[in-house]
Parts: structure tokens; C-alpha cells; sequence
């Protein structure tokens, strides 16, 4: 399950009108929104527009699958969205080889 | 300069009380014959409106500045305001407009402890790209246009939160009060929470996002929180939003298998106060460095390892929040292209938290490609410093302020504001700042 939270004015009208199957449009300003996202997902909403979705980020050699707020306000569209979503995990998984490489050259054990 | 207290249940009295009072005469009441002739030599009697109003301003004679004193909202004090006053319709559209040039006609050089109030007797058209933008930090901006205010420019009080703390680099103490703006909106004194200190006694990352508040701004996020393989660690909390700023950032740790532990100096400081400071030496930056968080100033940097450019970049000595010691981004001039995603805030590094925006018109609200903003800092998205050579677990995001429009008419169709928390990010980013209130409503 994916989270879409647009705006109350009509701005993000055509990601809405081309919703991808698994996502929920939530209007930010309904009463129940923040609650939904809360309960549901366990974290605050930090962007609007935004898509609040689990993402695979690795900071050890076990990736973690954690729900983030991402932010779309350039998206123009649903595979900008996705793209962006890979691009989080992917500079994450970057960081993490970089620490990885750190740990080996100083002779530390690689946390699972 | 009038000085003129004001009692008002809400803002939107007190700006009409203010702006419909520039236009009059100023001489009604009791008053000694001193008082007379002092007005009469300082060319204030008798006159319909001030003399030093906008309209001549623009021609170069003087600044748009006609009163100030303090506010005093629904029996609270809200800090002290300046009233800037342009008497009929301001169409800003003039090259020579952009930026610093409205600095000076809208915006006072007094930071943290006022507002900055503008009343436009007639219509507001602001034209693609001119752009409004105290150069201070502001308890928050408010325009109240008499007509109709179209909006093709940018408005942004992003990195103009007040520091409204007393301490450190604020002007001043002021508290946080409930604001009522119109009699159906208040803003809260006390906006999102901050998010709170994440603790690591395992390998793995933690970090707590900042929240929200209804009509508030947000809260900042805590510190990345990465332990590689053992002891007890923790990141910096965020600070909680208020009506003047929103919540700054807690700092980031990351270690191998050293522990630390969190004091207040490491949370973001309350009232738009300091982003948390950083580890220092030894436990908390012994092997990557340590990043401090978003506010007013942001919290300083320390790395790990010896880097290389302009400064002093021995190992563990403090650094500028985030590289922005440097006027320019030398370390990679070209971010922003790829996949670094930029650009960076080089410049700015973690100074600055989002501020508040207040707009009222009487007429309609339309505009298309304008933008109203107030968005928290982001300060986790940075490669070539993060990691384990230098950032460490990065900070949190600055909460998101508010963007509020109130539009006189049903046609409120202008651009939405934008209050985004700063983001998360991906180089062992801190907690996202909670978003503020980006939103339309009937004046």
C-alpha cells in the first residue's frame, strides 16, 4: 500500500486522475489524513505533495524496509515518482557501500 | 515613523485597523500644544495619510515605512510589528524589482522580534519572477491587500523563521502565543513536536521524523542515528514548531562501537533556537564525524578525517554547518547534475528554520504560476561529505512554516503554498521535518 497526499485545490489533479493501482489519494487537509498515515504507517506526513511508502534503504549489509514521506512536488508524472523512489534507494545503498568499504580498509567487522 | 500600539482580537482587525488608519488623518484625539508643534514641525499634522508612504518610496524619497509599535492579539502580546503602507493598486513587474530592491520596501532590518506587516490600499499583481523575501528573520510576514492580489511571483519565508528563543544569535524573547487570524483560523503557539531523540543499542539506524499540527507548522526531525556495531548512541531530538518558526533539527551520531550520550546541546533549541550541536571529539565523532542540525544558526559540523580546500580541516576540528564556510561549492561545483540531488545549500548550509506567510485579500485570489513557500531545511542529502569520512549520520529536517492565503471572494484559485519538512534523504539521513499548513481560506 501506497500512500498519494495532494493538496485540497486541485493541483496534482492529473496524478490523481492516473492513480496506479495499490495507491490511496488522501487529501491533506481532511481530518482523517494524519491519523490514516499515522496509524498505519507510524511516521508524521512531511511533504505535501508527497507519497508516504516503505522503501528498501540499506544502511547495514541487510537492507531495511522502512515506510518514508517522500517528497513529488517535481514529479510529473507516476513514473517520476517511481524513478524517485529508486533513486532514494540507490543513493542510500551508495552511502552504505561507501561505509562498507570504510569498515573493510580499517578492519571492522560488516554489521548485518 | 508613527508609533502606534495595537489591541485587536485577531490579525485581520488589527491589519485593517492599521492599513485603513494610514489613510486617514492621524490628528484626531487630545493633544498638548507641544504635541501640536511637534507634529507640525515634523510635517505630520493635518496630513490625510504620511508622507513617507510607499507611493513616494518607489520614487526614491523615502522608505515605505509608516508605523510600528507593538501587537497585542486577542489579549496577547505578538511581538512588535513595522507596517510598510502603498496607497492604491502595486503592480511589481519591474526588472529592477527583483530581490533586494523589495527588500527595502516591504521589510525592516529588525530581526526576530517583529513582524512585518504590509497593507495595500487597492490591488496586489505580482509578476513572474519578482520575488518577496525579507533579508532577516521575521516572527512572521502578513500582507493585507484591500482589492484583488494576483500572484505570478515567489513569496518565501523559507530560512526566515524568528529565533524568538532570548538566546544564542536571537534579537530577542518573544513568547509563543495562540495566533488568531480571522476568527475561524488561530495558529497554535505550539506547533508540531519535534522528533524525539532516536537511541541505538544494536547495529542499525534510527532516526524519528518531526510531526504536525493543525494550522501549526511542523516539527524539526531527531539526528540519524547509525551504530555499526556496538554500544549506546543517540541523536539529537528535534525541536517543536511555533507560531514563529518552525522546530529546528537534532544532531546526528554514527559509530562503530563507541557510545555517547545526548544532552539538551545536542536537540535543536526551542523556540527556532540552534540546530543541535554536534559529538565532538572521541566517542561521538571518533571514527565518522558528527552532523548538527538545522535552526538559528544551524549546528556546526565535525569531521572525522583530515579533508582537504580552504580552512582548517584537521581531524575532529569543528566545521561550518555543512560546508558553508564556503561562498561557493567548491567541492563540487556542478551538484545538482546527475544524481546528486541539488542543488545544495552550500551557502546557507543548516542556518535557518521556515517562518510564517500570512496573506489577506479582499478581492480574489488568482495567479498561475506563482509561488508561495516556507519549507524546512533539508541537510541529508550530501555525498561528497557524508558518509563515513566526514558528516557521519546526518541531522534531522527543519519543520515546514506556514503558508496561509484568505481570499475575500469564491474565486481563490492563486498557487497553494508550499510548507514541506525538510526531507529525510538518503546518506543516512536524519528524520524528516514534519510538514506545516500550506493552505486557501475564505478572509
Amino acid at each position: 500500500m501506497k500512500y498519494f497526499i495532494h493538496d485540497h485545490y486541485g493541483t496534482q489533479q492529473t496524478l490523481i486522475d492516473s492513480l496506479p493501482s495499490g495507491y490511496t489519494a488522501l487529501d491533506y487537509e481532511h481530518s482523517d489524513t494524519v491519523g490514516i498515515i499515522q496509524s498505519d504507517c507510524g511516521i508524521p506526513i512531511a511533504c505535501i505533495p508527497g507519497v508516504v511508502t516503505q522503501l528498501s534503504m540499506q544502511y547495514t549489509n541487510t537492507p531495511t524496509v522502512e515506510w518514508v514521506c517522500v517528497s513529488i512536488s517535481h514529479c510529473a508524472n507516476w513514473t517520476d515518482v517511481e524513478n524517485e523512489f529508486t533513486l532514494i534507494e540507490t543513493e542510500q545503498a551508495e552511502a552504505w557501500a561507501r561505509n562498507k568499504q570504510w569498515l573493510e580498509d580499517n578492519g571492522h567487522s560488516i554489521p548485518e | 515613523m508613527i508609533i502606534q500600539d495595537v489591541f485587536e482580537p485577531t490579525l485581520k482587525e488589527a491589519m485593517q485597523t492599521l492599513g485603513k488608519g494610514a489613510a486617514v488623518n492621524q490628528n484626531t484625539g487630545v493633544y498638548s500644544i507641544n504635541d501640536v508643534t511637534n507634529q507640525i514641525k515634523q510635517g505630520q499634522w493635518g496630513v490625510n495619510y504620511p508622507a513617507n508612504d510607499m507611493t513616494t518610496a518607489r520614487t526614491g524619497v523615502a522608505n515605505g515605512f509608516v508605523k510600528t509599535g507593538r501587537l497585542n492579539l486577542n489579549g496577547n502580546f505578538a511581538g512588535y510589528y513595522d507596517l510598510a503602507y502603498w496607497n492604491g493598486n502595486l503592480t511589481i513587474n519591474d526588472d529592477n524589482e527583483l530581490g533586494a530592491f523589495l527588500d527595502n520596501f516591504f521589510f525592516t532590518g529588525n530581526t526576530d522580534t517583529h513582524s512585518a506587516l504590509v497593507y495595500i490600499n487597492g490591488d496586489l499583481n505580482i509578476h513572474y519572477p519578482c520575488i518577496i523575501k525579507p533579508a532577516v528573520r521575521k516572527l512572521f510576514t502578513c500582507f493585507y491587500i484591500a482589492g484583488a492580489f494576483t500572484h505570478d511571483g515567489l513569496i518565501s519565508m523559507t530560512d526566515r523563521g524568528a529565533n524568538h528563543s532570548g538566546t544564542g544569535n536571537s534579537h530577542g524573547y518573544t513568547a509563543p502565543i495562540a495566533i488568531p487570524i480571522n476568527g475561524t483560523v488561530t495558529i497554535p503557539a505550539t506547533g508540531g513536536a519535534g522528533g524525539a531523540r532516536a537511541n541505538r543499542t544494536t547495529s542499525g539506524s534510527s532516526y524519528n521524523g518531526g510531526g504536525t499540527a493543525t494550522y501549526g507548522t511542523g516539527g524539526g526531525g531527531s539526528g540519524h542515528n547509525h551504530l555499526s556495531s556496538s554500544g549506546n548512541t543517540t541523536a539529537g531530538a528535534g525541536g517543536t514548531g511555533t507560531c514563529f518558526s518552525g522546530g529546528g533539527s537534532g544532531c546526528g551520531t554514527m559509530t562503530y562501537d563507541t557510545s555517547n550520550t545526548a544532552t539538551a546541546t545536542h536537540d535543536a533549541q526551542p523556540n527556532g533556537g540552534a540546530g543541535g550541536k554536534p559529538y565532538t571529539l572521541g566517542a561521538g565523532a571518533a571514527n565518522y564525524g558528527s552532523s548538527g542540525g538545522v535552526g538559528n544558526p544551524g549546528g556546526f559540523a565535525v569531521g572525522a578525517e583530515a579533508g582537504s580546500g580552504f580552512g582548517n580541516n584537521a581531524t575532529w576540528v569543528k566545521q561550518p554547518s555543512n560546508g558553508g564556510f564556503m561562498e561557493q561549492n567548491a567541492i563540487d561545483p556542478w551538484k545538482g547534475i546527475g544524481t546528486e540531488r541539488g542543488p545544495g545549500r552550500y551557502v546557507d548550509a543548516g542556518n535557518g528554520t521556515a517562518g510564517v506567510f500570512i496573506a489577506m485579500c479582499e478581492g480574489n485570489y488568482t495567479g498561475t504560476y506563482g509561488r508561495i513557500e516556507s519549507r524546512g531545511h533539508n541537510v541529508g542529502n550530501y555525498h561528497e561529505i557524508g558518509g563515513n569520512g566526514s558528516g557521519g549520520g546526518r541531522a534531522g529536517g527543519g519543520g515546514g512554516g506556514i503558508g496561509m492565503v484568505f481570499g475575500g471572494t469564491g474565486t481563490r484559485t492563486g498557487p497553494t503554498p508550499v510548507v514541506d519538512g525538510g526531507q529525510h534523504g538518503n546518506n543516512y539521513g536524519g528524520g524528516p521535518g514534519g510538514a506545516g499548513t500550506g493552505a486557501i481560506y475564505a478572509l
